[in-house]
């Protein structure tokens, strides 16, 4: 089956580019020693870099890429609006706030009080959007909906620049204000997979209905769907992703707006295929942009966020000035 | 009437509905005193909240204590204070807020469009890359020679622009006919030109990043007397040439089949005003950063005080932006004991409610 071959192409290239990033660092490592790291053997150094820093850091960016490009793909579906994402629509932006208020208040706060933080950030933020929306919903188009997560996502942006500015905090916080995977420790990869990994199970428990809900949410009532636990469910899928990635990573943004193009390129509709391609997609993505980060400036790094603001702020434009936007609505 | 029709006329005959000449000549004039009123009024509060960003950003000092100071007396340290630090940053909050407000105001004319902003749309980003990159040439952030960066960021502003009205102008129905997507385009190409910007300065030297990030925010901090010598005669020549096509877009206002029939070229007066509100939105981000949504909401307070004609509405705009720009410098100031916030920021949380009224009125309920 060819749709089945090219979602196995996505998934090597995920692993690969994740296997490749283990390779590539600061210190240099012959391809050797980290081979020896990875089977058990090695030397201490080399043990050192490649399974305590390498590692966990290629494993939370498939992570945070794969939660943010299916959360982008079901945030799509459930609005209608295939200019949605958790970082256009500001949800990045509200767990990043949020998590910056706790670090200010208690400046030695867990990793899972950040983490919870950032949840309750994001899904603030997505209730506001949603409030906004819905107070305005007669003559508003999927573009004018993205306007005003892309006003609140601003609006967060400005509050947490003048926070991390007004309390002097850029020494500590300024590379994941844009969006980068710092000196990350297997204790934080555990959070995220113990958040994503249930979350994207759902996720694709969810996608045949999520196809349904694409012919509209009339039709999929009548086919026996219960619409809005499915919007629920997906819902809470998306702000899990968006706030545990955003703990982690900060706010990175266009990931979860790409992804989800492309696998509909490669599948079409059928979200069964398209939410975990566009998570493959967005897991590679930031891995990439993690590696071109480290190795570009050297000894400096250039957090990933940057990058993918890059490629995604000019994806934005062509989407919005050539693209028929009808596609999903 | 064989003056060129104007929307006084418009206007009075909207109010008052239909009357003889002569009533609407005396209700035209009328008008006139009213507005010239208004006008009058909108300068004393940009006057006032120019004084208040001189007394109570930091110290608080009263009113008669910097007077004093300016003639001569106060101590040393209350005269450095007042006449090096205070006085440039509250001129430069009220040149930054009436520059941005007319360059909002041209833009809202040229598109059509409610919403434009020279934020929005990404002028002030593609003019900060354009700062940065002349930036990055001098050893240090602050050895750019000041009188360079407005020339580049012109440049640089105008390049954006002249990329998303040709961006958004592809799309159906031209450019005024989809204000939002105009905007998405604008914030796109906002987004890209600040990520450029960032990727280039982190490859240049870590200082540069910080320097980035502070001023993407906007504001005020850290700027003396020459930024106010060298924005001074740009915004009088900027709000100068904004009066001459005034009365060309009134009637742009109009739509363009009727304005050609008028005798205006439409496509000259779009490009002359384009331009010019790139010159001025360029000169205020080389002084003071991203400062957003004085552009938007600025010219709609203009509109409420003085109508529509453009002949009021370029000082009332420049009016009320400086004295926003001069209120939310107090703010940034006062909010947080100790600490200055960037002024952008304060913008931003006044701007983005009222974009979204904004978008709450165009779409209507």
């Amino acid at each position: 089956m060819a749709r089945a071959a090219r979602l196995a192409a996505l998934l090597a290239i995920a692993a690969g580019v994740t296997l490749g990033a283990v390779f590539v660092g600061a210190t240099d490592q012959a391809p050797g020693e980290v081979f020896a790291a990875l089977t058990g053997g090695g030397g201490a150094d080399a043990r050192l870099v490649v399974l305590d820093i390498r590692l966990p850091r290629a494993l939370a960016a498939v992570l945070v890429g794969g939660a943010l490009g299916g959360a982008g793909a079901i945030m799509q579906v459930i609005t209608r609006n295939p200019l949605a994402g958790p970082g256009i629509m500001g949800l990045n932006g509200g767990g990043a706030l949020a998590v910056l208020a706790i670090m200010i208040a208690t400046p030695h706060a867990s990793l899972l009080t950040l983490a919870l933080g950032s949840l309750a950030g994001s899904a603030l933020a997505a209730l506001l959007v949603a409030a906004i929306a819905r107070s305005l919903k007669a003559g508003m188009t999927p573009l004018g909906l993205t306007l005003i997560g892309a006003a609140v996502a601003a609006l967060f942006g400005a509050v947490a620049g003048a926070t991390v500015i007004a309390c002097r905090m850029q020494n500590d916080m300024l590379y994941w204000t844009v969006g980068g995977l710092g000196t990350l420790d297997w204790s934080a990869v555990g959070l995220l997979a113990a958040g994503v990994v249930p979350a994207g199970v759902v996720a694709m428990a969810l996608t045949p209905a999520l196809t349904v809900l694409l012919l509209g949410a009339e039709s999929a009532r009548s086919l026996g769907d219960d619409v809005d636990r499915v919007r629920l469910l997906g819902i809470a899928v998306v702000v899990i992703a968006a706030g545990l990635s955003t703990a982690v990573a900060g706010p990175v943004a266009f990931v979860g707006l790409m992804a989800p193009h492309g696998a509909r390129a490669l599948f079409g509709h059928d979200q069964r295929l398209v939410v975990p391609a566009a998570a493959l997609l967005g897991a590679a993505a930031v891995q990439v942009a993690d590696v071109i980060g480290r190795v570009a400036n050297p000894p400096g790094e250039i957090p990933m966020g940057v990058f993918l603001g890059l490629v995604g702020a000019p994806v934005l434009v062509w989407l919005v000035s050539t693209r028929r936007l009808a596609a999903l609505s | 009437m064989s003056r060129r029709p104007s929307t006084d006329a418009i206007n009075a005959t909207d109010a008052i509905g239909a009357m003889d000449a002569m009533d609407a000549m005396d209700a035209i004039d009328a008008i006139r005193r009213r507005t010239l009123t208004r006008l009058g009024l909108l300068a004393l509060a940009a006057g006032l909240a120019l004084v208040a960003a001189i007394c109570l950003t930091g110290r608080a000092t009263s009113p008669l204590g910097v007077a004093e100071v300016l003639l001569g007396g106060g101590t040393d340290i209350e005269r450095y204070v007042i006449v090096e630090l205070r006085l440039p940053r509250a001129l430069l909050a009220a040149l930054v807020g009436a520059v941005l407000a007319q360059s909002g105001l041209l833009l809202q004319g040229v598109t059509r469009n409610p919403l434009a902003d020279p934020g929005l749309l990404g002028i002030t980003g593609g003019a900060g890359l354009a700062v940065l990159v002349l930036m990055a040439t001098y050893p240090t952030t602050k050895a750019a020679p000041l009188w360079l960066l407005p020339a580049v960021a012109f440049a640089g502003g105008l390049v954006a622009a002249a990329l998303i009205l040709a961006l958004a102008g592809t799309a159906r129905g031209g450019i005024g006919a989809q204000p939002v997507r105009l905007l998405l385009v604008g914030i796109g190409v906002g987004a890209a030109s600040g990520a450029i910007a960032q990727v280039f300065a982190l490859g240049v030297r870590n200082e540069l990043f910080r320097a980035v990030v502070a001023w993407q925010a906007g504001t005020l901090t850290g700027r003396g007397w020459e930024s106010v010598a060298v924005l001074a005669p740009t915004a009088g020549v900027g709000l100068a040439l904004a009066l001459v096509l005034a009365p060309r877009l009134d009637v742009l206002a109009l739509g363009d089949a009727l304005a050609t029939g008028l005798g205006v070229g439409c496509a000259r007066v779009r490009l002359a005003a384009t331009a010019l509100a790139a010159l001025l939105a360029g000169a205020a981000v080389a002084m003071a950063g991203g400062l957003g949504f004085i552009g938007l909401f600025a010219p709609h307070i203009a509109r409420t005080v003085v109508g529509a004609r453009h002949a009021a509405l370029v000082p009332a705009s420049a009016a009320i932006g400086a004295a926003i720009t001069c209120a939310a410098d107090v703010v940034a100031h006062r909010l947080i004991p100790h600490t200055v916030l960037p002024t952008g920021a304060v913008l931003a949380v006044i701007g983005v409610p009222w974009l979204i009224v904004s978008l709450k009125k165009l779409y209507g309920r």
